[in-house]
């Protein structure tokens, strides 16, 4: 156990020091919780909310059952005062017409004060603001931290929480109705803090480090569930006989929160929550140091001896191959000149470019002739040149053991189209094949009969480098067990069927063909990059698709413009194609978009596609996400096109979640392989771009100037 | 806790993600992820063995050049310990490895303070160390800045800044390796708004640093450096 408590310690001692070094963090600290309450929000008491905030960057799963009820909440601390919740719940016999009523619901929570040494911290929140509101409810709450064990909450509540012993009520509130729904998924601006209002109000006291009490008076009277059980049609069963909660809480590990909770005096429940801390890697970096610089005898600068000896010259690119190699770092091509050296190379394995670079120019520093003064390392991705780093020896030399940024600022860094002799590939590089044999996870979430279903399938996965920017792309995989041919619900849109068709692709066992196309990567001019892939593009269409962006190397702007003609491709997924008649209309051939992003740099991006989606509606999607850098990434978008929400259907527009996990986060050794996925509330057609392999902007952007300036603390690692 | 998340990790991301077996070597695949999460279940045993270090250590000055710089390294938060060798300079820093081991794991020192770790997380990056140093070595008492940088979980360098009192202690004959001389204890009592620690030197007649205890980090804690030669 020795390691153990070792990796215990140092995660403690991790965490402290974070809290120590963070400037101002002693205040802002002050009031974070990383309980969360039964709608998975931080908050230490059982169903009401508090003014509490996790800390900054946390991310927690919370599932919260009790007899007919289960919600499971992820939630994000996207801004030290701003807060993020999806939920999905269950709950036995609401409504008659579901066994089982299925609901998905988001939440927002903003900090409006922080916590003062007299006054509380208060904060104010939307729940189940979007949608059809069965959990709907507004907030504006105040917590203070009394001593170090014990914090009060006192609010005031709308909606599900104004439903008990409510003091008064302004204007109107549309009450919650089956009947009412419609397709839901919308903003029910007139109705938030509207109607009823009722105190709540709650204690939190630790009593150890571990173990917390909780009692709460709340203001959720229960009151659709108590009509429902009254309805004989419905199966529900719930009887609201008092207004105080209590909760014990035990924090079983770090991370890891389990409580037991009493509610409406009638019901007992248990919820367990999972955090973690996206800016705290899960497992302490595994990665080898880096090889020092080596410093020239000074005497030796000016000794061009070497360019006329081929053994040394030969020597040079040798024990330049090997180190670079030993970095696992790709070498595509080197040319060395009497003063400067110019290395083409791929970063396939750390995150972060700029430790690619640092590493390059490290062994750069080891192994070129000692008259060399000037340095270059090229970044490529796909057989692009996307920028070159230019450093003086001398600067790598005196600044080895300075403040990273003394580096950044010595740092050139250039498109790498304006330099005329970038390194030609190495004899034999091309043609270059890569593959690799995985299982993965196909999942369909959200159905009503079954919110959760997977396919557990094989790929087997190839590229082709044929030359520079030329790929071939071949996948192709097989069911290996899983439920996704339970589905039995068939689409009703009234849109041409352009994704809600997804059941019917899923069903197939295959072999399917996943991808298969021949793309070609393109550079026609500074700050100009191209993509053009035809083939069998993913699983629902083949088809061309042609793709240009503009993005300058230190710019933190980009504009791109993309137009694909497409076919929808049959069900099995092999070569065939189908008709682009479906129930909801004819799928048109033509879709595309001209997109924007920008890069705040405080960590924000945000990114604008504008044009015609695959169901030919035309409109927009806004996307905004949080970026780490160290891989972590958390965005939601939202898409609304020229349908009507009824045409639409269920959900009324397209919106969702999308989210990164870097697996270097998780086990410590360096990888660039990233877990990515995107969670939509319900997959219909209307707002849906086609899904294409390796779209510029994420080729290109990780070794731009922006990017690499925000990790560059790992140049010197 | 970290292992529950380590496991829960390695079982989502295998059923995800991880190739079986792949082309590209820095690729993790499977059996890479099982090899991890053994390594967390039942971690190698570690343990500080002054006598192991001792014996390593007579080896290495057997069979290494009157002039080559050897020295041992203690870390007991996280019960490391190595014989170094130094693998390259930068002016005053060496960059110190184990020796007799391809292990890649480095420490930095300047005239016998540690100014960076790699390989040791949380990684110190650098350290201004000029202010500590001179009044060390000139074995005289003052007050001087010292600041520590560390790279986060989100690859931000942090500068943790302390002041430092420099004092003089007792005279010690130091006896280890083949270092026989008489020298100077010479305290650094560092305070900072969170943090403190005390530094401890043993300077020689001629300013050289012989051997130190020094604070690497929150996480790392002391580290004794000794000098072989």
């Amino acid at each position: 156990m020795g390691k153990l408590s070792v990796i215990r310690k140092q995660f403690l001692s991790a965490t402290m020091l974070a809290a120590l070094l963070m400037p101002g963090a002693s205040l802002a600290d002050s009031l974070t919780t990383t309980k969360t309450n039964n709608y998975g929000v931080p908050s230490g008491l059982i169903d009401m909310p508090t003014a509490e905030m996790a800390p900054d960057s946390e991310f927690s799963l919370t599932v919260a059952h009790m007899p007919g009820y289960t919600k499971s909440t992820a939630t994000f601390q996207i801004l030290p005062w701003l807060s993020g919740s999806f939920r999905y719940s269950g709950i036995d016999g609401l409504s008659p017409a579901f066994r089982i009523y299925y609901d998905r619901s988001f939440d927002v929570r903003i900090r409006l004060l922080e916590e003062t040494d007299y006054l509380p911290a208060v904060a104010v929140g939307l729940q189940d603001f979007l949608g059809t509101g069965v959990l709907s409810g507004e907030y504006i709450v105040a917590t203070k931290q009394l001593n170090n064990r014990l914090r009060v909450t006192g609010g005031i509540g709308w909606g599900r929480l104004g439903s008990y012993n409510s003091f008064a009520s302004w204007r109107n509130r549309q009450p919650f109705t089956f009947a009412g729904v419609g397709t839901g998924g919308n903003f029910r601006f007139s109705d938030y803090f509207s109607g009823r209002m009722a105190f709540f109000g709650g204690l939190t006291y630790d009593i150890t480090d571990k173990i917390s009490v909780s009692a709460e008076y709340s203001s959720d009277a229960y009151e659709f569930e108590e009509r429902q059980t009254a309805n004989p049609a419905a199966a529900i069963s719930f009887n609201h006989k008092s207004p105080w909660n209590f909760g014990l809480t035990y924090r079983a590990a770090e991370g890891v929160d389990v409580r037991l909770y009493s509610v409406a005096g009638t019901e007992i429940g248990a919820s367990v929550s999972l955090s973690l801390n996206v800016k705290k890697p899960a497992t302490p970096s595994l990665e080898q140091a880096p090889l020092p610089v080596a410093v020239r005898d000074p005497a030796a600068i000016n000794d061009l001896g070497w360019t006329l000896d081929q053994n040394a010259q030969q020597k040079s690119y040798r024990d330049f191959t090997t180190l670079l190699a030993q970095e696992q770092i790709e070498l595509i091509g080197l040319n060395i000149s009497e003063r400067s050296a110019h290395a083409l190379i791929e970063n396939d394995i750390y995150i972060a470019d700029a430790q690619a670079l640092g590493r390059t120019f490290r062994v750069l520093s080891r192994t070129m002739p000692a008259s060399v003064e000037t340095l270059h390392v090229t970044v490529t991705r796909n057989g692009l040149p996307l920028s070159t780093t230019t450093f003086r020896r001398t600067d790598l030399e005196r600044l080895e053991n300075a403040p990273a940024r003394d580096a950044l600022a010595a740092a050139v860094m250039t498109d790498s189209l304006r330099f005329g002799d970038i390194p030609a590939p190495l004899p034999g590089y091309y043609p270059k094949l890569e593959w690799k044999i995985a299982p993965f996870a196909r999942t369909y979430t959200f159905d009503p009969d079954q919110p959760f279903r997977a396919d557990v399938r094989l790929r087997a996965r190839a590229d082709w480098h044929l030359g520079k920017g030329w790929i071939v792309t071949g996948s192709s995989s097989v069911k290996l067990f899983g439920n996704l041919d339970h589905v039995t619900r068939v689409s009703n849109s009234l849109m041409p069927h352009v994704r809600s068709n997804a059941a019917l692709y899923n069903a197939k066992a295959g072999p399917t063909i996943d991808q298969l196309t021949i793309a070609k990567y393109s550079r026609h001019g500074p700050n100009i990059y191209s993509r053009l892939t035809a083939g069998y593009l993913e699983m629902m269409y083949a088809g061309v698709s042609g793709e240009v962006l503009w993005k300058p190397v230190d710019s933190r702007l980009a504009f791109g413009a993309e137009v694909n003609f497409v076919h929808p491709r049959d069900f099995d997924q092999l070569f065939g194609l189908r008709t682009r008649q479906t129930p909801g209309g004819v799928i048109p051939h033509w879709n595309g978009h001209v997109s924007a992003y920008y890069d705040f740099q405080n960590g924000f991006d945000a990114t604008v596609h504008a044009g015609r989606y695959l169901a030919g509606d035309w409109g927009a999607t806004l996307e905004v996400a949080r970026s780490f850098s160290n891989g972590w990434r958390f965005g939601a978008f939202a898409t609304k096109t020229n349908v009507s929400s009824a045409t639409f259907g269920e959900g009324s527009f397209d919106k969702g979640i999308f989210f990164s996990i870097p697996l270097t986060w998780l086990i410590g050794q360096p990888t660039r392989q990233t877990y990515s996925d995107t969670i939509r509330p319900l997959q219909r057609d209307g707002g849906q771009r086609l899904n294409v392999d390796g779209r510029l902007y994420d080729v290109v952007n990780d070794a731009h100037r922006p990017s690499v300036a925000e990790s560059w603390g790992k140049f010197w690692r | 806790m970290i292992v529950t998340r380590l496991l829960v990790g390695v079982a989502v991301v295998a059923m995800l993600a991880l190739p079986g077996c792949t082309s590209q070597k820095s690729d993790l695949t499977f059996l890479s992820a099982g090899k991890l999460a053994r390594a967390a279940i039942s971690p190698p045993k570690l343990k500080l063995d002054p006598v192991k270090l001792s014996r390593t250590a007579q080896k290495a000055l057997a069979s290494t050049g009157p002039d080559e710089p050897l020295a041992t390294v203690q870390l007991p938060s996280v019960k490391g310990q190595s014989v170094l060798r130094v693998i390259e300079t930068n002016g005053p820093y060496s960059t110190w490895a184990a020796w007799g081991s391809t292990d890649r794991r480095t420490i930095t020192t300047k005239n016998g303070i540690i100014t960076a770790t790699r390989a040791i997380p949380p990684d110190l990056m650098s350290a201004d160390v000029d202010g500590v140093l001179a009044l060390v070595s000139r074995r005289e008492e003052g007050t001087v800045l010292y600041t520590q940088r560390y790279l986060d979980g989100n690859h931000q360098e942090i500068e943790a800044k302390t002041s430092c009192v420099v004092s003089r202690g007792f005279e010690k004959y130091v006896e280890y390796g083949q270092v026989r001389q008489p020298a100077l204890q010479m305290f650094s009592s560092c305070v900072a708004q969170n943090r403190q620690f005390v530094d401890l030197f043993l300077v020689s007649n001629s300013g050289r640093i012989l051997q130190s205890r020094q604070w690497v980090g929150p996480t790392l804690g002391f580290a004794t450096f000794q000098l072989l030669r």
